[in-house]
């Protein structure tokens, strides 16, 4: 157990190193002149030689780089362009409204796929099957800003129940709030929950097939008995390898449902800094996405040690693990 | 129960949904009912009729028009953004399959970090390199199709590796490299045309949402998600332009889908649905 | 009355194409087994001994039908209700399977797993339940001193795992104990120690015992009556000890002389092997399945059903040239 948690939180600090280093030198080392880069290039001489003094351009790159490193890990974030304040004071607010977002879709993606994955892996071949499997193809292929703007028809111009879009903050309430978050949430969630149906029936398919299911229902328990007891657990470890993965694609929906719906989220913000050019919060924001993925799916290797013994006592047995 | 010889009936559905997309693209190059890109402010966002059969939007384009050059768009960009995958990730994959070892052990851990990137991201930080354009949603999406083509490749070329043919061709004296081109590659081949269905799907949804940020295509060239994206600001005047352009994409990729699911069954056994990612090991 | 009265079970596959007549895997099987008997059921792989454990568990594979009747106490389970299934499995009829590798659950606990047929049958509360477990392990040689029952099954070597099988199975105290291959998945040693304490647990509790197995010593080691199975049908019945004695049916003249035997032949000499493969289900004659493969077939064999005997006691072969016995 120990040994593995060790090989993963190596891997973890691995792929954020390279993940650091990749957008350190997408961003500021190919340009050449990160500063030419975020001034266009009809910018004045001045500017640019002022831009590339207070970005301490004069330094080395590998300099540069373990200053911005080592400024992070002790939460020191850089001055944005635009903003002219720390990256770290424009991300907090707005993560306070794309993390429950991300959340809340998440949430409703596992509420809804869960149970219809499993209903339609027990009545396999049935009408239910049939149908939970062909509403899954439609929801994979529906885009979900699509899907946004569908709701934003029906609820917003149509009903009138919800507002189209913006952002009350979390002060209007938590009932405000969350409504301004309920159509994005459910916009992202849907498509995701579409594909974790479909893995969650076939790993169901996969567990019903096992020998210990028969045992189990060779004791006396009956078929959905069997499945509850014996089968969720085990037909939990590829699904919870599925959700990591999504998670990432979350982080990434929150980007373009962000624009969908108008909210001042993470998403936007980084959506925003691309179109001023604003490489500081690119940079920074750009890594702490790929650090939540990263930690994300840390979280997710150890969740397989809670649900397989095999791994938390080390019996080095293969695991769900992809890849 | 369908006879793994044959298409299922979902498969030629898709095949058919597939096909009908693929020649509109094709006839919207010699032909469209109008020219997309005309103005026509006299008739702008007018409903369908004789003239316009999806009506206008609010440059009083035709929306048939532009949904038929949208198609071009789409599948030109996600053909080549896959094609970058396979041509660059099926080697990789091979590669690792065929040398094992240090090589194996760094395609995977850049694909592992490739993951760790969404492929959203990866886009927005090339457009906030190179600018928006369509040569660049080619290059983010293709970018993230090269991991994923890697490890199709690798995981179904593993196992071949074992198999008494290729251990046969291995006494005889081949090379991995020919051995790698001459059996491993036929024999993924199928494996690898359904992923290929599979991320073709895929990549159209992802061209859709870049051009709906608008960092992909540019005006005057015509996507669906620059529809939808347009659209939206007429959202309350004429919810018809927002609701066709979205029907195009959920129609195609899920003709893709399907197409892509029914040849999975008749190609590639292993695999039960779409989507997923293969265990290894368990 | 028997225990287990199996009259002319028939277990058949849907056919392939719609219209296809559906293909019978067992074809009109009849047996019987005693309270505190003990039945052996042999034959190659194949020739539907596991389906006929399945049918009786009323656990075949999805899209298999049964028809005929298996009556266990006089209660027909061909036709009971599900519900009533679930409270009769694990509790008046119990089985062991063939792979000890893949038929604990990996996630739980073999105490847990023990613990859970007395707490769904016998109503146990939780800790109940926990100490019957122990107890039921302790049992069959797994002593909670040495082997907790807080152990995974992955920490357990083949027999252990087995042995946990096996507590599984007898722990709400069955009347019928239906054992599928239960040694084959083991090595030798261990194979021996397992079948001492199935006979052990059969003569203790007064269990009947099915004892599934295409190895004849297995059989001759655990069964007093045998019946030898061959493409879905019984062939062969009688006294164990009589029918390896003297076999009357060819096919069970060609399984015995298919044996490894350390007192007769000379080593290096190659083991007499039966001509021929089973017919698929689907593509069996009218007449003898086995005609195909045997020396002693005629004209009648190929075309005219042979008619089993009736079932019990008597040793009885399915055969129109039986072997008659050495004089």
């Amino acid at each position: 157990m120990a040994w593995f948690l060790v090989k993963r939180a190596l891997a973890l600090a691995l792929t954020l190193l390279a993940a650091s280093l990749l957008v350190f030198g997408v961003l500021e080392v190919l340009p050449g002149d990160p500063a030419l880069l975020i001034l266009g290039v009809n910018a004045r001489e001045d500017t640019l030689a002022a831009l590339r003094e207070s970005m301490g351009l004069d330094q080395p790159a590998l300099w540069r780089y373990l200053t911005w490193i080592g400024d992070l890990l002790r939460g020191r974030f850089a001055d944005s362009l635009t903003y002219d304040v720390p990256v770290s004071e424009l991300l907090l607010p707005r993560l306070a409204v794309s993390g429950p977002l991300a959340l809340l879709s998440l949430t409703l993606a596992v509420a809804l796929a869960l149970p219809l994955g499993v209903l339609a892996a027990a009545r396999r071949g049935r009408i239910t099957d049939t149908a939970i499997m062909g509403a899954s193809q439609i929801g994979i292929a529906v885009p979900n800003f699509w899907l946004g703007i569908l709701l934003v028809l029906l609820f917003a111009v149509s009903l009138r129940w919800l507002p189209a879009g913006g952002f009350p903050g979390w002060d209007a309430g938590l009932g405000a709030g969350l409504a301004a978050l309920l159509m994005p949430a459910v916009a992202l969630a849907l498509p995701q929950a579409a594909i974790l149906t479909r893995v969650t029936r076939s790993a169901v398919l996969e567990v019903l097939g096992e020998d210990y299911m028969r045992t189990a229902r060779a004791k006396g328990l009956s078929r959905g008995e069997a499945l509850w007891r014996h089968g969720l657990r085990n037909a939990m470890i590829p699904v919870v390898t599925i959700m990591g993965l999504q998670f990432s694609f979350l982080l990434a929906g929150t980007i373009i449902i962000e624009n969908v719906f108008n909210l001042p989220g993470v998403g936007r913000l980084v959506f925003q800094a691309i179109s001023q050019r604003d490489l500081v919060v690119v940079r920074d924001v750009v890594v702490l996405l790929a650090a939540t993925v990263g930690v994300v799916n840390f979280l997710v290797d150890l969740s397989y040690a809670l649900l397989d013994p095999r791994l938390r006592h080390g019996a080095g047995a293969g695991s769900g693990r992809h890849g | 129960m369908a006879s793994p010889r044959r298409l299922s009936a979902a498969g030629w559905i898709g095949a058919a949904i597939a096909a009908v997309v693929i020649l509109t693209a094709l006839v919207s190059l010699v032909w469209t009912p109008h020219d997309p890109t005309v103005m026509d402010v006299a008739n702008k966002l007018s409903g369908p009729g004789a003239a316009h059969p999806l009506g206008t939007d609010h440059f009083g384009r035709d929306t048939l028009s532009q949904l038929m050059v949208g198609a071009r768009v789409s599948i030109a960009v996600s053909v080549v953004a896959v094609g970058l995958g396979v041509g660059l990730g099926v080697p990789l994959g091979l590669l690792a399959a065929a040398r094992r070892g240090w090589i194996d052990e760094a395609v995977m851990r850049f694909n592992d970090l490739a993951f760790a990137f969404p492929a959203l991201l990866t886009a927005v930080l090339i457009t906030a390199l190179l600018g928006p354009g369509a040569i660049n949603a080619i290059l983010a999406i293709g970018l993230f199709n090269i991991p994923v083509f890697a490890r199709v490749a690798r995981g179904a070329a593993l196992p071949l590796w074992k198999r008494p043919f290729i251990q046969a061709a291995r006494l005889a004296g081949r090379g991995r490299t020919r051995i790698s081109l001459d059996h491993i590659l036929p024999n993924i081949a199928g494996t690898l045309i359904v992923q290929a269905t599979i991320q073709f799907a895929l990549a159209i949804l992802a061209e859709a949402g870049l051009s709906y940020l608008g960092l992909g295509s540019q005006p005057p060239e015509v996507s669906w998600g620059r529809m939808l994206n347009e659209a939206q600001t007429f959202l309350f005047l004429e919810p018809r332009l927002a609701v066709l352009p979205g029907l195009a994409i959920v129609l195609t990729v899920l003709g893709l889908n399907l197409l892509g699911d029914g040849l999975r069954d008749r190609l590639d056994p292993r695999l039960e649905t779409g989507l997923e990612t293969r265990r290894e090991g368990g | 009355m028997a225990l287990l009265d199996i009259r002319d079970l028939t277990v058949t596959r849907p056919g392939a194409a719609p219209g296809a007549p559906p293909a019978p895997l067992l074809d009109g099987v009849s047996l019987t087994l005693d309270r505190g008997g003990a039945l052996g059921l042999v034959g190659e792989s194949g020739c539907g001994k596991s389906l006929t454990a399945l049918a009786v568990m009323a656990l075949l594979p999805a899209g298999l039908r049964a028809g005929g009747s298996v009556l266990l106490d006089g209660e027909d389970l061909l036709t009971a209700s599900e519900r009533r299934l679930c409270a009769l499995r694990g509790r008046r009829m119990a089985m062991v399977f063939q792979e000890p590798m893949t038929a604990l659950n990996p996630v739980r606990t073999i105490g847990d797993q023990v613990a859970e047929g007395p707490r769904h049958h016998l109503g146990l509360s939780r800790r109940a339940a926990r100490e019957h477990a122990r107890a039921v392990l302790d049992r069959v040689g797994l002593d909670p001193a040495r082997v907790s029952p807080d152990s995974y099954p992955h920490a357990l070597s083949g027999g252990q795992r087995q042995r946990a099988v096996i507590a599984i199975a007898v722990a709400c105290g069955p009347a019928l104990l239906i054992a599928d291959e239960p040694t084959t998945a083991l090595d030798v040693a261990t194979q021996a120690r397992i079948l001492d304490l199935i006979l052990d647990l059969v003569t203790d509790e007064g269990l009947a015992l099915l004892m599934i197995s295409h190895d004849l010593g297995v059989v001759a080691e655990t069964a007093r009556d045998m019946a030898v199975m061959y493409a879905g049908r019984i062939v062969e019945t009688g006294p164990t000890a009589r029918v390896l004695a003297a076999p009357r049916h060819p096919y069970t003249a060609g399984l015995m002389a298919a044996r490894p035997q350390h007192d007769r032949g000379r080593p290096g000499q190659p083991l007499a092997a039966i001509p021929g493969v089973v017919p698929p289900p689907g593509a069996r004659p009218p007449g003898c399945a086995f005609a195909d493969r045997c020396a002693r077939a005629d004209a009648v064999c190929r075309t005219r059903p042979v008619l089993a005997g009736e079932p019990g006691g008597r040793h009885r072969a399915a055969c129109h040239h039986p072997v008659e016995p050495p004089a």
